[in-house]
Parts: C-alpha cells; sequence; structure tokens
C-alpha cells in the first residue's frame, strides 16, 4: 500500500469584487519567495522545486526524506469526491489489525473487503 | 374503536366567510378584489386602509420575486457556476449559477406566504360583511381605536398569540416543510448534487425499504436494533429504580435520605462528562481492562471487546446507560410509591399477603397505572436518545464496512452520521421521516389503547 502526497492550496473566492488583485495576492502567497520565507521562520517544508538549489533547503534532512516520500512511495491523492468514502474503511483495518480480528489467514479477504468498501458510497 | 361526533363550534358567528361572498352587497363582493374597500365605505377607514397596504405589499412582492420563486421551484435552478476568462485583465472571471437549495427556500417561503395571504383575505370579507351588517342594522361599527382597545379585552387571544404565532411559522413550520422537501430530491455528495439537484420523488424510500441495497438492509436493522435499545433501556431504568425505590421506601430502612442522596448522585455529574469517562475507561487498554490485567483476571495482552465486539458493545450501552439514567427514575417512582393509600397494605397484611403477593397485585398495578404515559414518553426519548450512544460507543464497531451505520448506530446517531460525515442530506431526510413517522404511530397507539387513557384518568 502507498502513501496519498498532498499539498496546500491556495484560492480565490469567486466572487471577490477586486478578482485582479485577489488572485496577484494568490500568487504572491504560493510564491518561491513566499516559501523561502515560510521555511525560514516556521520550517514549512517548501514544495517549489526551484528552491532546492538553496543549499539550506537541499541540506535539511527533513526536506529530503519528504521529497523522497513523495516522489517514490506516494501516489497523488486524487481530488474526487469519492474519496470521502475511503477513511472509514482505513480506519476500520487499522483498528481490526490492532485487535488482532485481521490475522494472516484471513488478511487477503479483509482488504479485498476493505476495497470493496472504499468503492461503495453507502446507498 | 374512533366514534366521529358532529362538531358543535362553540364560537359560533354568523359573519363567516360563505355568508360574506353569497349575502354580502356590493361594498362587500368588491371587498373580495379590493380588501379594505367594504370596511372603507361603512365608517372603518384606517382598517379599511391597512387591508389594502397589506393586499398591495403582497401583489408588489409577488410580481417583482415571489412569481419567479414558485416557477423556479419545479426545476429547482439549473445554471452552474460558469467560469470565462477576461482577457484584459487576465483573470478568470466566475459567473453565479443558480443554488437548488435557496431556490427551495424561496419557493416554500413564498408558497406558504401565499397561504397566508389567503387567511389574511377571508379575515377581510368578514371583517367587511361584519361592517356592512352592522352599517345597515345602525348598531354601533368599532372605530380604529375601539378595536385596539378590544384587543386587550374580547379579542386578548389575538395579540397573545400572534407573536407566538409567527415565530412558530417562521422558525418550525417553514424549517419543517422545507426539509421534508429535501428528501423527495437527490440533494447530497453523490454525483456532486450538492450545489445543483432535481426532484427524484419517492426514490429515496425506494432504496431505503429496500432490503437487498446497502442503505435498505443498513436501515432495517439499525431500525431493530433502535427498537431493540428504547425497550431495554427504559425498562431496565424502570425496573431498577423501581426496586431502589422500593427498598429505600420500607419502614425499616434507616437512613433513608442519606440512601437516596447516594443513589441520585450520578446525576450531579453532567451526563456527557460521566459518558466520555466511561467511554475512556473501557477502551481496549483503558482503566478497567489494565484492572484486570493487573488482578491477573485476563491475559497480559488481551483485553475485554467493549466496545470492539458487537453484542458486547450492545451490552455495554444498556448497562452503562442504567448508570446514568437510574437517578431520574427513582425519584419519579417514589413519589409515586409514597401516594399509594397506606391502606391497602394494612388490608393485605390483615389478609395475610406476603411480600411478593403484595408487590405483583398492589404496587406494581398501581405504579403503571400512574407511569404509562411517563413510559411512553421514555421509550419515545430513548429511540431518539442521541447522547448516550454517540458519546458513549460512536455507533462502533462497524464490522460490515460498506454501510454507513454502525453497530450500536440508533436511527438518530445514523441520521446525525448521514448528514454531518458524509453530506447525504436527502437520505437523512428520509430517515428523520421515518422516524417521525414511526415515534408518532407507535405513541399515539399505545397511549390510546392503555388504561389511564381509556379511563380519562389521565
Amino acid at each position: 500500500m502507498m502513501a496519498y502526497a498532498g499539498s496546500k492550496a491556495i484560492g480565490v473566492n469567486p466572487y471577490s469584487k477586486n478578482m485582479v488583485a485577489a488572485v496577484e495576492l494568490a500568487v504572491y502567497l504560493g510564491s518561491a519567495e513566499a516559501q523561502m520565507r515560510h521555511y525560514e521562520l516556521r520550517n514549512v517544508i517548501p514544495c517549489n522545486t526551484d528552491l532546492l538549489t538553496d543549499e539550506a533547503v537541499a541540506s535539511d534532512p527533513l526536506v529530503s526524506a519528504q521529497n523522497n516520500t513523495f516522489n517514490y512511495t506516494s501516489i497523488l491523492q486524487p481530488f474526487v469526491a469519492k474519496m470521502n468514502n475511503c477513511w472509514v474503511p482505513v480506519e476500520n483495518m487499522g483498528k481490526g489489525i490492532r485487535n488482532g480480528s485481521v490475522t494472516h489467514e484471513n488478511a487477503g479477504e479483509q482488504t479485498e473487503a476493505m476495497n470493496q468498501a472504499m468503492n461503495s458510497d453507502g446507498i | 374503536m374512533l366514534k366521529l361526533k358532529k362538531r358543535v363550534n362553540p364560537f359560533s358567528t354568523p359573519y363567516t366567510c360563505m355568508r360574506a361572498m353569497k349575502e354580502g352587497g356590493i361594498e362587500t363582493k368588491l371587498s373580495m378584489v379590493l380588501m379594505g374597500f367594504g370596511n372603507f365605505m361603512h365608517r372603518q377607514k384606517i382598517k379599511g386602509l391597512l387591508y389594502l397596504a397589506v393586499e398591495v405589499a403582497y401583489i408588489v412582492f409577488m410580481a417583482v420575486n415571489g412569481v419567479g420563486f414558485i416557477r423556479m421551484l419545479g426545476s429547482l435552478g439549473s445554471v452552474p457556476q460558469k467560469e470565462v476568462w477576461d482577457e484584459a485583465a487576465q483573470v478568470y472571471l466566475y459567473t453565479k449559477g443558480d443554488q437548488s437549495v435557496l431556490v427551495l427556500l424561496y419557493g416554500v417561503a413564498t408558497v406558504l406566504l401565499t397561504l397566508l395571504m389567503i387567511w389574511a383575505w377571508r379575515g377581510a370579507l368578514k371583517s367587511a360583511f361584519k361592517a356592512e351588517r352592522l352599517d345597515k342594522a345602525g348598531c354601533h361599527v368599532n372605530s380604529f381605536v375601539e378595536d385596539l382597545k378590544s384587543l386587550l379585552h374580547e379579542n386578548l387571544h389575538r395579540l397573545l398569540m400572534t407573536p407566538s404565532m409567527v415565530f412558530i411559522f417562521a422558525l418550525t413550520i417553514l424549517p419543517l416543510i422545507f426539509m421534508i422537501c429535501m428528501a423527495f430530491t437527490n440533494y447530497s455528495k453523490l454525483d456532486n448534487h450538492l450545489m445543483l439537484f432535481d426532484w427524484v420523488g419517492f426514490e429515496n424510500f425506494k432504496t431505503v425499504f429496500d432490503a437487498n441495497s446497502i442503505l435498505g438492509s443498513t436501515f432495517w436493522s439499525v431500525l431493530g436494533w433502535t427498537l431493540v435499545w428504547a425497550f431495554f433501556a427504559t425498562f431496565s431504568n424502570y425496573i431498577f429504580g423501581m426496586i431502589l425505590s422500593l427498598v429505600i421506601n420500607r419502614k425499616d430502612t434507616k437512613g433513608k435520605g442519606f440512601w437516596r442522596f447516594c443513589f441520585v448522585l450520578s446525576c450531579a455529574v453532567p451526563m456527557f462528562v460521566s459518558l466520555l469517562i466511561m467511554r475512556t475507561m473501557l477502551q481496549p487498554n483503558g482503566a478497567v481492562n489494565v484492572l484486570l490485567r493487573n488482578l491477573g483476571w485476563i491475559a497480559q495482552d488481551a483485553s475485554l471487546p467493549f466496545f470492539t465486539d458487537p453484542t458486547w458493545a450492545r451490552v455495554t450501552v444498556i448497562v452503562v446507560n442504567i448508570w446514568v439514567g437510574v437517578p431520574y427514575t427513582l425519584l419519579q417512582l417514589t413519589g409515586v410509591l409514597q401516594n399509594i393509600p397506606a391502606e391497602l397494605y394494612e388490608a393485605a397484611k390483615v389478609d395475610g399477603a406476603n411480600v411478593f403477593q403484595t408487590f405483583f397485585k398492589i404496587t406494581l398495578p398501581y405504579m403503571l397505572y400512574v407511569t404509562t404515559p411517563y413510559l411512553i414518553v421514555t421509550f419515545t426519548g430513548n429511540v431518539n436518545n442521541f447522547n448516550v450512544i454517540y458519546l458513549l460507543s460512536g455507533g462502533d464497531p462497524v464490522t460490515d464496512l460498506a454501510s454507513t451505520a454502525g453497530k450500536t448506530d440508533l436511527l438518530v446517531t445514523w441520521l446525525y452520521k448521514l448528514t454531518v460525515d458524509k453530506q447525504y442530506y436527502n437520505v437523512g431526510a428520509v430517515i428523520g421521516i421515518l422516524t417521525f413517522v414511526i415515534l408518532a404511530v407507535g405513541s399515539l397507539v399505545t397511549f390510546r389503547n392503555s388504561k389511564s387513557y381509556k379511563e380519562g384518568g389521565i
């Protein structure tokens, strides 16, 4: 099983009266300069790949760990509404593993059941 | 069986709407079109102008907004939000689309306003007829100031009932009809119907009753557990409360006040605090399991499945509910017990009855007779007992991963999960309607068949 990868997004209210200014602000808040400041002041790992050339960012082990996880062991989390259905079956699978109701023998069928539950909408 | 009796109206008045339309003069008949005309012609000028103002306000509202709202009610809006690229400003601009929720709300509100207007129209007609009759007979016709004064005397009911009726209409009836209408649409997160949805008729109800769909099988099992839970919760509290009140109330018991204080103490702590603490204590690594492990009664890595095994979880919630609910039944039944006439007990002792016979032949029938309405109300309350189930087990355990409900979920906690967690608002509305129907039918049938109602004691 792979992890889900995602990131923050900065959005604009579609009914804003000053659309141009709002979009410019959003662009600035997501820019490389703002991400660098976030990294220095709050230790938030930047997602802008241009910043990887900066030596402070490149030498940080946290940054390389997170980027490796992102690149090699996760898939991008889908944006569809059906993603809502996947969390409860995953949580219950975790609870089942922990309290021993999921064993080596029934792991296969339990995973199948979880897959079926994740893809059903409960109706 | 119900006997139909012809209802005699104790407040009958000769100024009814039908008579106004048939026997009224030309001014009254014109009042049907121009509200307040009859009043105006018969020396009630201010009242006539007020009625006219109401009619004008309604017509203006309908012409500007109302007709549009009612017309959109059929399609519930169809224009989605549009995105337009503005070349000059180099940004995307958005046009506001329709929001079906608001369309439904405004449509329902306009329909209700129209019903209110019809009621006001009838009132205007009756008032014009009365003014015409009184004027033609030469009797005194109330001026506006006298009408206002009569609001404090014979028309006091109109003055006092109007504000509460306004609030009930706006805050209870309108939301109720609005949410009932939601049950006939497809307003849910499925298929992206949160902004724009349509009428689907009885399709949601069919899915809920169909035992082959996931929703249907969930519904029937949740309904079964809800009824079982309500029965056991009500009667376990009742029986334990009765036993405790009997034991404390015996003549030979010393320190009655102290014992009552002990057993009522558990309602001094707010219920949700007790339930959350109980929940934490009964977790697989909570206080109870750790204690049992230290005592050696269970293995070192085992834990009693209080909330992880379905049957254990169901028994646990019933037992914890006893601890939370016994104080209330204890107090209630103590009051009833102390009202049983002592002569009955003395007569029984003279006749040589033992404790059990006294209990089953005197105490129990009397208590059941007096507390039947209380039991029905408690049963109804337990069907909707959200706090205990949600705070104690949260509906766990979830054994059927595809369904939206757990094994200890009641109809009302399932409704919460459907609407707040999953945003299936239409299904939630259907479950709400069905809960109400079940409770209403059950309560009415039980109450009407109970001895207390039949003998007119209550």
